[in-house]
Parts: C-alpha cells; structure tokens; sequence
C-alpha cells in the first residue's frame, strides 16, 4: 500500500513537472517579446535589452525553461508588472484571502452536498426529493459569476442585509497577522465582533463558490446511494433491525461517497477556477481576482506564479480526496492487494 | 449484459441497411423512450426553441437594427414595457433583440467547440484505449493529465488572455483545455470493452485495426459521447459567457450575453432589466441542454 501511495506521489509530481512546461509555453513563450511586455511600450531600448540579458531570454527555449524553474523553486517569481512588488510578496498577501473563501465554500459544499443527498434519497420520490432536485438544478445551470451578481442584488440591494464588497467594513483594522484569515485571526486576537464582521463579507462570494459543487454532489451522492440502497446488505441490515436512519448516515453513506468524494474534489478545484470572477464581482482581494487583473494586463510573472501555486494547492486536494477514498471505503484496498 | 448490449450495438450499425419502414419505427421508439420523461421533452423544447429564435432572430425580433452599434438616447434606460418587454440599454437599444442575437454566438460557441474537442479528443481516447499501456496511450494519457489539473476555467482565461479577444478565439482557448476530458471519457470505455467476445473474436476473423476501432469500438462509445456532448454544451455556453464577461469573447458592438450581464452590473440595482434578464437568458439555455442530455442518458442507461 505505501508503494501505491508513493506511485501515485511520484505521477503527481510529473503532472506538476507537465504543468510548469505547459505554463512556461503558454505565458513565457507566447505572448512574443517578454522583456518589452514586462517593462511597457514607453521603456527604453536598453533598459529591455538589460532586462532581457537578465532574464536570460536570448537563450534557446529549454535552456531558459531551465532557468525559470530553477528561479521558481527557489521562490523567486520575478516582479508584478501592476504592483512593481515582487510576485511572491504579492501571493502571500493575497493566498490567505482566497484560501479562507476557498475553505469556508468547501466546507458548505461538502457539508450541504452530503446532507441533501441522503434526505433525497430517504424521501426519494417524494416532494422533498423533487425540491432537493429542482433546487440542484440552479447550481447547475448558471456560471457562479452569475449567481454573485444576483445573489448580489438580493441580498445587498433588495434586502440590504449583507455588505457589498471587501473583506472587513471600512473603519475596522484588520487582525494582527497569524494565518492571514480574517475570521481565524480575529477569534485569536479575541475580537468575536471582527470575526463576525468579516464573516458577513465572506459568506456571499462562499455560497455562491459552492453552489456548483453542492448541487452535483447532491446529485452524485442521492444516484450512488439509490443504487446501493436495493443491495441484499441494505436488506439484511434493515432485517436485523437496525434503525433507518443508522443504516443511511453509516453503512450506506460510506460505500457511496467514493464517487461523490471524487467529484467533490473537483468540484473544490473548479473553486478556484470561479473564484477569479466572483472575488472581482465582490471586491474581495484574494489571490484569485489578483490573477484575472494579472491575465488582464499581460502581467506574465504574477499570472505563471499564481497558476502554478494554484496549480500545487490543487493537487494537493486530489492527494487528500484519494487518501480519503482509501480510508473510507476498504473495497479500494482490497482491490489493489 | 455487457455482451447483450454489445449485440444490440452491433444491430444498430446494420439498422442503416434495413428498410426505410423500420428505420422509422426505430427512431419513434427512441423518441418514445426519450418522451417518458416530460422533464426531458421540456428541455428538448427550449433547446429547438433557442436555436429556432437564434436562426430565425430577423423575423422575430422587434428592433432588428438595435444589434449592432446604434445609438438612439430617446429610448435610453427604459424600464421594461409593452415597447420594449425587456426594457433598453444605455444607448437606448432594445434589450430582448439583443439577447435573441446573442443566442448565435453562443450557440455558435458551444457548436464550435464541441465540433474540433470530440473527433480531437475522442481518437486520441481510441488510440490510447486499444493500445493501452503502450508508450503511445501513456503519452496521451498523461498529457491529458496535465491539462486536467488546472480547473478548465483558469486553463480558459489564460489561454484567452494570451491572444487578441473575439469568439473565435475564446472558442479556441476552450478546445485547447478542454479535448482531455473526451479523450479519458472513450480511453476509459475503449479500455473496458477491449476485452469483450466479440472483439477478440473479430480479430480472430482477421479484421484490421480501422476495422475493430471504428465499426466494433467505436459504436459503443457514441451514446456516452452524445450524452456528454448534450451537457458540455450547456457548460460551453458559461464558459463562452464567462468569457464576455471579462471582455475576452465576442466584443461590442455585437451582443454577447456574458457581456450584457457585465455592462449591466455596474447598473445596479436601478437598472436591474440590463443585467437580469441576460442572466435569465443564459440560464434557460443551459437549463435546456442539461435537462435533454440528462434525459439522453436516463434514456441509454435504461436497460430494455
């Protein structure tokens, strides 16, 4: 089993190896004139070609291909065209925020998801069932950008109940820096009303990151337990006597969440992917809105750096989710022996 | 079972040789089976109605002109009336002929995509699937892996924002991210039917390869294909919408839905009509092709 768990570590990162190529031809080599996109149609002559020398891009492409990855690893991202900061400074201001969306949107897709698949499936074919799957249509069939613009009208317009944008109200002072989440850090710094604060800015652009996600899990949870609830071991258990209700959270939920597990995961990185629009429609500055600006503007170090980092954190997920799997359901293990 | 549905396939192909009366009688009993869902008819319903509306818009729509880059500041920010039953823009051009219009490239853009990403994708998954675990299908297969592991929104925009905005090539960002998600989709069935009776015995006959990938193989995978073809172009038509949105698909003066919520949002919430009803109008289009492709799929999974 660990050498299957190493397996799969190792085609992880040849798919993150496969990714920076992929990055590097598309940002580095397509745009055409790197050095004179990065210093602007008005810098001189010289200062481009120093740039270019710098940047070591009178190189043949693999050579500079070589160059660019090892600056990475070390950490060196270059510098933001937009911000003129350093692209890496940048990131760590930025991540913790889309994290922080990206975590609590998890969590309520993962949470909700679940929980209405196994009510659909207990009232299956009954008006409960038929709302579930109504309402999961709606996640469905709309692109999250358009969800936040009317749950923006909604909720901060019509019924003026939750701010508009940002991350805290104008006038609060941000918590003193542990995680970079706003929420975590003001409940440590001890400030509740901070943390509420911030919450009511979040949870708008999190609901709405979710919804997609929620929806199909739903979906993917209620058909993979309708399939397994005709099963003789569903039978004998309800002949033993065993209450419905254990029978649906525990022995059927367990052996049906293999696919849910697997579309949820990535479902959660098509978080990210959404989150470049919602965070720009909620002003939320996460790292996500920062990356549309970069795409927007040509700015080619800050989008490689923020797509790979994206690129990392993702398949970080599809490494817990498969570790999640095996844990749960032990046909996988079995399986493989 | 499985070898049932493969005779069944293997009947269909030979259905085009038989008599026109029973190839009519075979198609009504697929539209039957189809038509048991009345969820499914509705979806099938809009998508005929959207296409009918995007082909025939001259006829249909009251201010053909307003399409294009008209101005007539008379008419500016109407809230929707009898005049205008989805009220007027800033520079007082009639909303639902604009969305009527809109529906051509975004059918254009689903159309589009799905006709370069299937044949691209779907014989790579051939490939890969009938020689399976030679060093072809892994270069295919891990190549497909690496763009499937950036969300194919992100792998969109980026490849988008490389080139010069317009439909063609926001359609052409989406194909490059997106042919993976066929070719895994006919590699996995090609791999699961490979070892099937009836292709081991077809290649006993001697039958070549082209023989064996596309009249024993291939037949097997259309009904998947066509369900998830019927569901990504409902998902092409957000990510086309996407796209317009932040600028990077079709551009002004002509009218894209993405691009219509976008304008319209800075709007709100006075001028909601300018971005409502576009949201509304890319929701019922998607709604449409999820409702027909899920009712393809109830309709193939149903075992006779």
């Amino acid at each position: 089993m660990a050498v299957k768990i190493i397996k799969r570590l190792l085609s992880y990162v040849l798919v993150l190896f496969g990714l920076s190529i992929l990055i590097f031809v598309l940002v580095r080599i397509m745009p055409g004139d790197t050095a004179r996109i990065a210093l602007g149609a008005r810098a001189p002559e010289y200062a481009v070609e120093a740039l270019r020398e710098e940047m070591h891009l009178k190189d043949p492409y693999p050579v500079q291909y070589i160059y660019w990855l090892r600056d990475m690893l070390r950490g060196d991202f270059g510098d933001s065209i937009i911000t003129k900061r350093p692209v890496l400074q940048d990131i760590k201001s930025y991540l913790p925020a889309t994290m922080e969306l990206v975590v609590l949107s998890s969590i309520i897709l993962v949470v909700f998801g679940i929980v209405l698949g196994v009510v659909s499936t207990k009232y299956a074919s009954k008006w409960q069932d038929g709302l579930i799957r109504v309402l999961s249509y709606f996640g469905i069939v709309a692109p999250a950008f358009l969800w936040a613009v009317l749950v923006m009208l909604l909720f901060a317009y019509l019924i003026p109940v939750l701010p508009v944008s940002g991350r805290i109200s104008t006038g609060m002072t941000p918590p003193p820096s542990v995680t970079g989440m706003y929420i975590i850090d003001y409940l440590l710094s001890g400030d509740p009303a901070g943390a509420w604060d911030a919450f009511q800015h979040i949870v708008m652009p999190s609901v709405v990151l979710s919804f997609a996600g929620l929806s199909q899990g739903a979906r993917i949870t209620r058909s993979s337990m309708i399939d397994n609830i005709k099963k003789p071991y569903a039978d004998a258990e309800r002949a033993y006597g065993i209450p419905e209700r254990k029978i649906l959270f525990k022995y059927l939920l367990k052996p049906s969440m293999n696919s849910t597990i697997t579309t949820m995961a990535m479902d959660i990185a098509g978080i990210f992917g959404s989150a470049y629009l919602v965070e720009q429609i909620f002003g939320y500055p996460g790292l996500s809105s920062y990356g549309l600006s970069a795409m927007m503007n040509k700015d080619v170090f800050a989008v490689s750096a923020v797509i790979m980092i994206e690129g990392v954190i993702i398949i970080l997920f599809n490494l817990i989710s498969d570790l999640i799997i095996r844990a749960l359901d032990p046909r996988v293990r079995l399986a493989e022996q | 079972m499985a070898e049932a549905r493969g005779k069944i396939d293997i009947t269909k192909i030979d259905e085009s040789r038989l008599p026109k009366r029973d190839r009519i009688e075979h198609l009504q009993k697929i539209w039957y089976k189809f038509s048991l869902s009345k969820v499914s008819v509705v979806g099938l319903a809009i998508v005929i109605l959207v296409v009918l509306a995007a082909i025939f818009y001259k006829f249909i729509v009251p201010y053909p002109e307003d399409v294009g880059a008209v101005v007539n500041f008379k008419a500016a920010n109407q809230p929707p009336s009898m005049a205008h039953i989805m009220g007027t823009d800033p520079t007082g051009r009639d909303i639902f002929s604009r969305i009527i219009y809109a529906f051509r490239g975004a059918l254009k853009m689903g159309i589009g995509c799905i006709a370069v990403v299937v044949p691209i994708g779907g014989i790579l998954g051939l490939i890969s699937g009938y020689w399976n675990g030679t060093w072809v299908s892994n270069l295919i297969m891990r190549l497909a892996d690496v763009f499937l592991a950036l969300p194919a929104l992100i792998l969109v925009m980026c490849v988008s924002s490389i080139m010069k905005p317009s439909l063609t090539n926001a359609m052409l960002a989406l194909c490059v991210s997106w042919w993976p998600y066929y070719t895994r989709l006919v590699n996995n069935i090609v791999v699961s039917t490979r070892n099937e009776v009836y292709i081991r015995s077809a290649e006993v006959l001697g039958a070549s390869n082209g023989h064996i990938l596309f009249r024993e193989i291939l037949p097997n995978t259309l009904g998947p294909i066509l369900t998830k073809m019927t569901l990504d172009m409902g998902w092409a038509i957000m990510a086309g919408a996407t796209l317009s949105y932040v600028g990077m698909g079709e551009q002004p003066p002509t009218p894209s839905l993405g691009g219509m919520v976008s304008n319209g949002v800075g709007y709100l919430p006075d001028q909601w009509w300018l971005s409502v009803f576009p949201a509304f109008a890319i929701m019922l289009i998607v709604l449409g092709f999820n409702l027909t492709g899920d009712g393809i799929k109830d309709m193939l999974s149903d075992t006779e």
